[in-house]
């Protein structure tokens, strides 16, 4: 290689790297700093002034031993068992949002319409329609479907799966519009030919759209748990984890014991380990969708 | 064209050499409503302070906290701070605020009521200056009252007769007595029987009693019996009582008259079929107070000023004028000898006002000076809801709260 071209590749390289700097100090700044702060946190005992004890591994001691930490843990796994395979419908959707049919573009603005909406505002209007005189309860009583007006919110039966549906109201738009995205994507003739072939419209869905969707569906899941395991806004708005921490998840019981009982370095240990938590997952979701799609097709 | 030149160095220089003093002030939720009012009494303190610049902002009160706390932790407090009564406590014993016995005079301090200056002291110091008070009254539909055969001329007087009354209107409306906000401050429902909560040295829980579990049986079992709204045991009570009265499904709003405003500006046909009694009362005769506080703030560069400020603030003149615009109280014992808490004019907004005037002799100030005070309470909360949802008995959900109230207080 000769001396000019090597002076342009150092040259390229400093450049590559004087490009990559800005993201990577507001990333150290905003991401890093932050995660390696709340690390560092979780092994003291704070006061609001910011005085801290160093306590070693106390906080995360109790923390296991802390039914109610336990409780929010569980109530975060339910809410990942059941939003993110559920957010799966929104594929039915997309292919229905996909198909020639009169005013695909209006139902596609509706389906999306949730998702721009700030979650404050839905939660808010979910709140209103769950009342125990609300919209849902006159239509259910006046159908005869319930006999007595149904605790929505207030019932530690129920409340967690009425918040659930809210989560997955919000956000089924928001994953269709990916899907649409993936099926638009697919090769009309992956699909001719599998009708010649003879294979039924249900064999086509199974055998060719999916497996072709399978990066969408693995991107999709991933933001689905990530957001299930996050979860936040729609609770505070509606319960604030209650009645009697019925929909306490992990992110309410951080946010409880920091911002409410002001004990920063216990909640920064239940940060972490749940940090660790949602990392786990998202590793998983890599393992389980990491084949597929048009690529693996085309080799 | 140089004299002059060489005047306004001169006077850049001296405003350079003689900075203002720069204060700042946060207030909770008064933002629009009371805007102009706010920026009045900003305006009026610099006339009288021209060295002083008053930076006011407003932050809604569901978030104050957790700003406050962020300001603290980056060094940059505000100077002034609105709070109430259990913050300031709470946030005096984490050492964020500073005691106003070393900042202000004794003669402006003697001039608020005594038992309001107790209710935000610790440790023998005054942690804020109370600003405006609120006082409970009971605004009652009177349509509801005449469907259920009751007679409007006689509100109840007691929980007992608003449980009374509650089971009446449930049984022949189908609408809701009462949406009690017991659940606000679970410790409620046990002072206005005038059973105590924690023993006289504060080391000890002091519900864990038959007569408490007698008490709290007796609210649960109007829940589970369905007199009182569903809806109680999700939180946010004041909020809900409200709405559910200016929908015409409740029957008594037992609240603060700044929530009748509400039903007034939202709801007027509902206020027109409204009257106003004397907010209920307990065994013990006995109701708790609420009022907001100025708080100046660790940290603040210029304490002594911010101090003066919040005095001013909430001095004589200014909280008479505060409390003319909205139906709150003053803090200041002159301040409500004003024939304006005292005059009737016959409408239902004075009537309003001059029931919770007269409310305000049996309000006490209920302190609990106490570490992980919060915590403590929504332990109770949570053994409250538990014995409403039936998911406890009343005597072993108080005895198992008890137990955890004891080891914390006993570990301090």
């Amino acid at each position: 290689m000769g001396n000019y071209h090597k002076k342009l590749k150092l040259k390229q390289t400093l450049l590559a790297y004087l490009f990559l700097l800005v993201p990577l100090v507001v990333m150290i700044v905003f991401i890093y700093y932050p995660i390696g702060f709340g690390v560092a946190l979780s092994t003291l005992k704070t006061n609001l002034l910011g005085e801290g004890k160093f306590v070693g591994l106390e906080n995360f001691k109790k923390l296991f031993s802390d039914k109610y930490f336990w409780n929010a843990f569980f109530n975060s796994l339910i809410y990942l068992l059941v939003v993110p395979p559920l957010q799966l419908a929104s594929i039915i959707l997309a292919v229905l949002v996909n198909a020639q049919i009169r005013g695909k573009h209006f139902l596609r603005l509706l389906m999306f319409l949730p998702v721009v909406t700030p979650v404050s505002i839905v939660a808010l209007t979910w709140r209103w329609i769950f009342r125990e005189h609300g919209v849902l309860n006159y239509l259910l009583l006046g159908t005869g479907l319930v006999g007595e007006p149904v605790g929505f919110l207030s019932d530690p039966n129920i409340a967690l799966f009425s918040i659930m549906f809210v989560t997955m109201w919000k956000g089924l738009g928001y994953y269709m519009m990916i899907y649409l995205a993936g099926l638009q994507g697919i090769p009309q003739d992956y699909i001719d030919a599998a009708r010649i072939d003879g294979a039924k419209r249900w064999q086509v869905f199974f055998k060719v759209t999916i497996p072709l969707l399978k990066p969408y569906i693995f991107f999709c899941s991933v933001m689905s748990s990530i957001a299930a395991l996050n979860v936040f806004g729609e609770i505070y708005a509606m319960t604030r984890g209650g009645p009697n921490h019925a929909t306490e998840t992990i992110p309410m019981f951080v946010y409880n014991n920091a911002f409410r009982y002001f004990k920063f370095g216990y909640s920064s240990a239940a940060a972490t380990i749940f940090s660790l938590v949602v990392f786990a997952f998202t590793l998983l979701n890599f393992r389980i969708f990491k084949e597929g799609g048009v690529q693996s097709y085309n080799g | 064209m140089r004299k002059a030149l060489l005047v306004l160095l001169i006077l850049a220089l001296a405003i350079s050499l003689f900075p203002k003093t720069k204060i700042t002030f946060w207030t909770m939720s008064l933002k629009p409503r009371f805007t102009d009012f706010v920026e009045s009494l900003v305006s009026d303190y610099e006339s009288l302070h021209p060295d002083v610049d008053v930076v006011w902002e407003d932050v809604p009160w569901d978030v104050l906290i957790q700003k406050l706390m962020a300001a603290v932790a980056a060094g940059d407090p505000p100077d002034v701070v609105n709070l109430n009564m259990s913050w300031s406590l709470d946030l005096a014993a984490q050492g964020v605020l500073l005691p106003v016995n070393d900042l202000l005079p004794k003669k402006v301090l003697d001039q608020y009521f005594t038992s309001m200056l107790d209710g935000i002291s610790t440790g023998g110091k005054i942690y804020g200056l109370p600003w405006y008070s609120a006082a409970d009254v009971n605004f009652y539909n009177v349509e509801i009252f005449k469907k259920a055969g009751l007679d409007p001329k006689y509100p109840p007087r007691t929980w007992d007769e608003v449980l009374a009354y509650s089971v009446i209107i449930k049984e022949k409306t189908g609408k809701y007595g009462v949406l009690p906000t017991i659940l606000q401050d679970p410790q409620v429902m046990f002072e206005w029987d005038g059973l105590p909560i924690l023993s006289s040295d504060k080391k000890k829980a002091a519900f864990d009693t038959l007569e408490h579990a007698q008490v709290l049986n007796k609210w649960a079992t109007m829940y589970k019996l369905g007199y009182l709204p569903k809806e109680l045991v999700e939180g946010g009570e004041w909020t809900k009582a409200t709405e559910l009265y200016q929908s015409g499904e409740l029957a008594m709003l037992i609240t603060g008259p700044q929530f009748v405003d509400r039903v007034r500006d939202n709801a007027p046909d509902v206020y027109k079929i409204s009257d106003v009694g004397p907010v209920p009362l307990g065994r013990s005769q006995r109701y708790g107070g609420w009022y907001s506080t100025l708080n100046i703030v660790k940290g603040s560069r210029n304490p002594e000023v911010a101090a003066d400020f919040a005095a001013f603030v909430s001095n004589e003149a200014n909280e008479l004028k505060f409390c003319k615009i909205a139906t709150i109280f003053p803090t200041r014992k002159k301040a409500l000898e004003d024939p304006f808490f005292s005059k009737d004019d016959g409408t239902l907004e004075t009537k309003t006002r001059l029931t919770a005037v007269n409310a305000l002799k049996s309000v006490t100030v209920f302190k609990y000076d106490i570490p992980n005070r919060q915590e403590l309470f929504d332990k109770l909360k949570e053994a409250v809801i538990s014995v409403f949802l039936g998911e406890n008995d009343a005597y072993e959900a108080l005895k198992e709260c008890a137990q955890y109230w004891n080891e914390v207080l006993g570990s301090q």
